[in-house]
């Protein structure tokens, strides 16, 4: 056999082109925090040293050698807290892209495709929601709606679903009067095919950067909700619940109990963050210094 | 176009804007499953409870109603009573909104004092330690929520080294008297040193929290705009008359780079106002944003809904200052 055909030689070839620029290391290191953090939310039962919600040694404990990362004022273990806040974060993350997108990419193709006054007074309500200050619009919706994973993966989702409709509308406005649109329609492709086949695909794979930055920014905003005693009703482990609550004990210097979680938050929105722009920078060289 | 032209139809076009948000707001509190009156009353109420309280809030109206009643009652002002207190919602909102515009001014100025003198310095020195160090700074600072900076700020600067007290807006003793609610600015013009120097005791970390947060996004903004005008011709003409780098970088550059950051400043005050929701609830600082809260907590909806349609003003009228500052600025814009 050939040594090019080998396996092992494509991954190394391949795993050299990736790590040749910054971005690609950048992009990797992302990566590899969601995969951790993906593993912490799927295996917690096995991965977390006690349960999150039961008292499993004294309260007040700073971090110890049976827990790590030290107890909060119900005697609840932080490190398991984390691992289990992994699920409530990513989950409502993921929950609230996938329904941002799915109201904005279809909203987005019909009116960058329909054009005329369907497109301007829809374009004109999504710019208003997007300049509006996202939280904000989130605690209202939250605060109607109640606690639960649904509710809030839905006030999130509003108020990112303006970001796929824009970036999709303006493509889809671009490039449906191109040629192949136009030999489509000439051969006698219905509206729907030609939406569905031809504008589509070549519209979608502007989405996938937005969408890992978005994935950010709902862990970002879930913990500011929850931060606000709007997110996941406690006892369920949640990071943003976890720094409230420990923020009412911070006089009496029990630093672990915001440190930890605050941590945890950080981390898992840089892991996105890296590999969106080292992805980016790495599917769009030229983009680059620019954007943004 | 006259700049007197442009700023009218500046203005004209924002209307429809205020009316959709205003829209969106009323929609989200009152159409959206979940009633505003059950949840106010808790579950238990008996019938003749909730048709009354309904009643008393104009809630039994048609829907379309109550909305043009709502923009009525809007344009003149008024936002209804607060269902807990019974005070003009109005006033309430009135007493808390220069504490957020102060922590507001005083965080964006810290942001643009960190964006504008890192980013330029990071162009200067271009690829240089600063500058990497710039970078790291931004993506790092964008990962941070503003709430668990500001309690390590707390914790550090208030509970541990004591320096800085870690609540509220003025020591209850010191508070100046009143011009414009801005306690920085009147304690200046009142001469008021000790009111002064507590004020700002107590604004350097709630403002130094946000501040922060925001200026990843002005560094970024800076450095990869100035990269760009280093590229330009009248550089390269600066540079040939032997104009010190320095003086290329903050005369020549940073001026002409400075209508986008301008755009994009005035983008991120929305971010800015987000952020000064969760800063204000971090550090029990008196403005609109824990007001916001706190009715929340006590499932005031009128006064919930008060206070975003003052947020959505908030939005529209920055929006169009930035867009005046703009056309002030380079000309080019009014056309």
């Amino acid at each position: 056999m050939k040594k090019e055909w080998s396996p092992s030689y494509r991954l190394g070839k391949a795993l050299r082109r990736v790590f040749k620029n910054k971005s690609g290391l950048m992009a990797f290191i992302g990566f590899a925090i969601l995969v951790t953090y993906i593993i912490f939310a799927v295996f917690s039962p096995y991965i977390a040293p006690y349960d999150p919600t039961v008292k499993s040694g004294p309260a007040y404990s700073p971090p110890t050698k049976d827990h790590w990362f030290g107890t909060t004022n119900l005697g609840y273990d932080v490190l398991s807290r984390i691992i289990y806040g992994a699920r409530i974060a990513l989950l409502i993350a993921f929950l609230a892209v996938a329904v941002a997108a799915a109201i904005g990419i279809p909203l987005g193709l019909l009116s960058g495709y329909i054009g005329g006054a369907f497109d301007r007074i829809l374009s004109m309500i999504m710019d208003a929601i997007y300049s509006f200050p996202g939280l904000i619009l989130a605690i209202a919706i939250a605060a109607v709606l109640g606690p639960g994973i649904i509710n809030v993966a839905l006030s999130i989702a509003v108020i990112y679903a303006p970001t796929y409709f824009r970036v999709i509308r303006n493509q889809v406005s671009s490039i449906k009067d191109d040629l192949f649109v136009e030999a489509a329609r000439a051969i006698g492709a219905r509206d729907r095919t030609i939406l569905l086949k031809y504008i589509l695909p070549n519209v979608l794979p502007s989405v996938i950067v937005v969408l890992s930055m978005n994935l950010a920014d709902a862990i970002m905003t879930e913990a500011g909700l929850s931060f606000l005693g709007l997110g996941i009703a406690p006892p369920t482990p949640d990071w943003g619940y976890d720094l409230s609550n420990g923020q009412r004990y911070l006089l009496l210097n029990y630093w672990w109990m915001i440190i930890f979680p605050g941590m945890s938050i950080i981390t898992v929105v840089l892991g996105f963050s890296l590999f969106s722009e080292g992805a980016n920078e790495f599917l769009n060289p030229n983009i680059g210094e620019t954007r943004r | 176009m006259s700049l007197k032209w442009y700023i009218i139809t500046r203005v004209l076009m924002a209307i429809p804007m205020f009316f959709i948000l205003l829209l969106i707001i009323f929609f989200v509190l009152r159409i959206l499953p979940g009633d505003p009156i059950m949840s106010m009353l808790g579950g238990k109420a008996p019938m003749s409870v909730i048709e009354q309280k309904k009643h008393e809030l104009g809630y039994d109206k048609p829907i379309i109603e109550q909305f043009f009643i709502y923009v009525g009652g809007l344009f003149r002002g008024d936002l209804g009573k607060s269902a807990l207190t019974k005070r003009p919602i109005a006033d309430e909102i009135g007493r808390k909104l220069p504490a957020t515009i102060e922590l507001t001014i005083f965080g964006f100025l810290i942001a643009l004092a960190i964006g504008i003198f890192w980013g330029a310095e990071a162009t200067r020195h271009h690829n240089e330690s600063i500058d990497v160090a710039g970078r790291f700074y931004a993506i790092f600072i964008y990962s941070v929520p503003v709430f668990w900076l500001g309690m390590l700020f707390q914790w550090f600067f208030g509970v541990q080294l004591r320096w800085l007290p870690i609540a509220g807006r003025i020591s209850p003793l010191l508070r100046p008297e009143q011009f414009s609610g801005l306690f920085l600015f009147d304690a200046l013009i009142t001469w008021d040193i000790p009111a002064f120097k507590d004020a700002l005791a107590h604004i350097i970390l709630p403002g130094l929290a946000l501040g922060m947060i925001i200026s990843s996004i002005f560094l970024r903004m800076v450095r990869s705009n100035m990269v760009l005008m280093l590229s330009r011709d009248f550089v390269k003409a600066a540079r040939a008359r032997g104009i010190r780098e320095r003086s290329i970088i903050y005369r020549h550059s940073l001026k002409n780079a400075f209508v986008p950051i301008m755009t994009v400043m005035g983008l991120q005050l929305a971010l800015l106002m987000a952020g000064a929701v969760l800063t204000e609830t971090t550090f029990s600082w008196p403005g609109i944003g824990s007001y916001l809260v706190e009715k929340i907590r006590y499932r005031d909806f009128p006064a919930v809904q008060g206070t975003i349609a003052i947020f959505a003003l908030l939005v529209v009228v920055i929006n169009i200052l930035v867009d005046i500052i703009n056309a002030l600025v380079d000309p080019r814009v009014r056309y």
